[in-house]
């Protein structure tokens, strides 16, 4: 009976769930019941996030008892500063019903949040040249056809390209309108078949991964 | 936007400045211990945003509703709530019933959605001959054409590419190559124009340029 209910009806939940989003965009245009699960899904996921903080936490908070070397400093001064931060959003909220009311939490907001977020992405772009020099070596065909396409994007957007030769946007421009299409229609094409495949597997219960069966539950 | 003045604003000004300085000390010398702090600065506040818009979140879209008599949105929060039995092994397979809701619901969303921009639009768009075009647009259309099923026969997993499958396979990964070459020059530039908005902001707050 056990089997049933921690399982089977799990994989049956799923696949309702999936046929019901089905029979709305195919059938039926809109549906109020798809319309509420969605949101019923919107809850849960904004729910589940708060099981990532108890993680995170537990997770600083062994290393602070453990006092592991080089470590724990930094482990206690994130819970600090989480609780610091969290506390005056949670404040702010209170006050006036959005996170953005209180004058400290805004201030992290748009102080400490977004300078780091808008330094984080670009580090990318440091190491973005020896990436440039290993894919753009043309050891073959393949690295070279990488390489062309490569060179004549970088030179189109780059305003030093139509500045040596006018010839370099025309020939990218060639490459972003349809050069590329092929190799991206691809992907697409492919892509969405996976969807479907993995879809699919999910929707008869072959596909169980995420249910966390695999990483040893019950 | 002109230099601020307010204390605060400058002091905010000059704390995302060191901050920025702290986080590229990493790439441009070694992992070091302000980059460390930095980082777990950033996660914490990362992690406090996040856990704030939830709150909000969930107040707007559950908590009000059902104070306001929808007593069904009273299931999700439960649901959600059921999340958290992960953390308890003997109860961990209740986690499973939120799980099929959100996957459920991805799934479902997810393959209706490919089915028409990603598949049938791009087949139809693929063989769709340019109406009394110039003979640059025949040129491209067959390129397209040629180029897409091509780089698709190179997806085709379950056969051997050898035989008939061994040319069209072969040209699909110089068709995919151009494609992920302009792929990787567009994003090094992207990632060359943020680095670059980093730059400007150091010497904005330096007030070597203007603001």
């Amino acid at each position: 009976m056990s089997e049933v209910y921690k399982r089977e009806l799990v994989y049956l939940v799923t696949a309702v769930i999936t046929v019901i989003m089905f029979v709305e965009y195919f059938f039926l245009g809109t549906w109020q019941l798809a319309e509420t699960l969605r949101t019923y899904a919107t809850i849960i996921a904004n729910i589940a996030l708060g099981l990532g903080a108890i993680t995170l936490v537990v997770s600083h908070a062994k290393k602070i008892q453990r006092r592991a070397a080089g470590v724990w400093a930094f482990s206690a001064w994130l819970l600090i500063f989480l609780a610091i931060s969290f506390l005056s959003g949670l404040a702010g909220w209170a006050m006036t019903g959005s996170g953005q009311g209180n004058p400290m939490y805004d201030w992290f907001f748009r102080y400490v949040y977004t300078p780091l977020g808008q330094t984080l992405y670009p580090i990318t772009g440091f190491y973005i040249f020896s990436a440039c020099y290993r894919a753009f070596r043309a050891r073959n065909i393949d690295a070279a056809l990488l390489l062309i396409a490569g060179c004549f994007v970088i030179l189109t957007n780059a305003p030093v390209g139509g500045a040596i030769w006018g010839g370099f946007p025309i020939i990218g421009r060639w490459f972003l309108d349809y050069g590329q299409v092929p190799g991206m229609r691809t992907f697409l094409i492919v892509g969405a078949f996976g969807m479907l495949a993995y879809g699919f597997r999910a929707l008869l219960g072959r596909e169980r991964g995420f249910y966390g069966e695999v990483a040893g539950g019950e | 936007m002109a230099y601020p003045t307010a204390p605060l604003e400058v002091l905010g000004l000059w704390t995302g400045w060191l901050l920025m300085l702290m986080i590229y000390s990493y790439p441009l010398y070694k992992e070091n211990i302000v980059f460390r702090w930095a980082e777990h600065t950033y996660i914490a506040v990362m992690l406090a945003v996040n856990l704030v818009m939830m709150v909000t979140n969930v107040n707007r879209i559950a908590i009000q509703p059902m104070l306001q008599g929808q007593i069904h949105y009273i299931i999700p929060i439960i649901l959600g709530l059921a999340m958290y039995t992960l953390l308890v092994a003997d109860y961990r397979w209740i986690s499973r019933y939120p799980i099929a809701v959100l996957v459920g619901a991805g799934f479902g969303l997810g393959m209706r959605g490919v089915l028409i921009p990603n598949l049938l639009d791009q087949v139809v768009s693929t063989i769709t001959p340019p109406a009394g075009g110039a003979a640059m647009d025949w040129f491209n259309f067959i390129y397209i054409a040629i180029g897409t099923i091509c780089a698709v026969s190179y997806f085709l997993l379950t056969y051997e590419h050898t035989g008939a499958l061994r040319y069209p396979t072969r040209l699909g990964r110089w068709f995919i190559m151009i494609g992920l070459g302009a792929y990787f020059g567009n994003t090094v530039l992207f990632r060359l124009s943020m680095l670059s908005g980093r730059a400007q902001f150091f010497l904005q707050v330096l007030k070597i340029i203007p603001m």
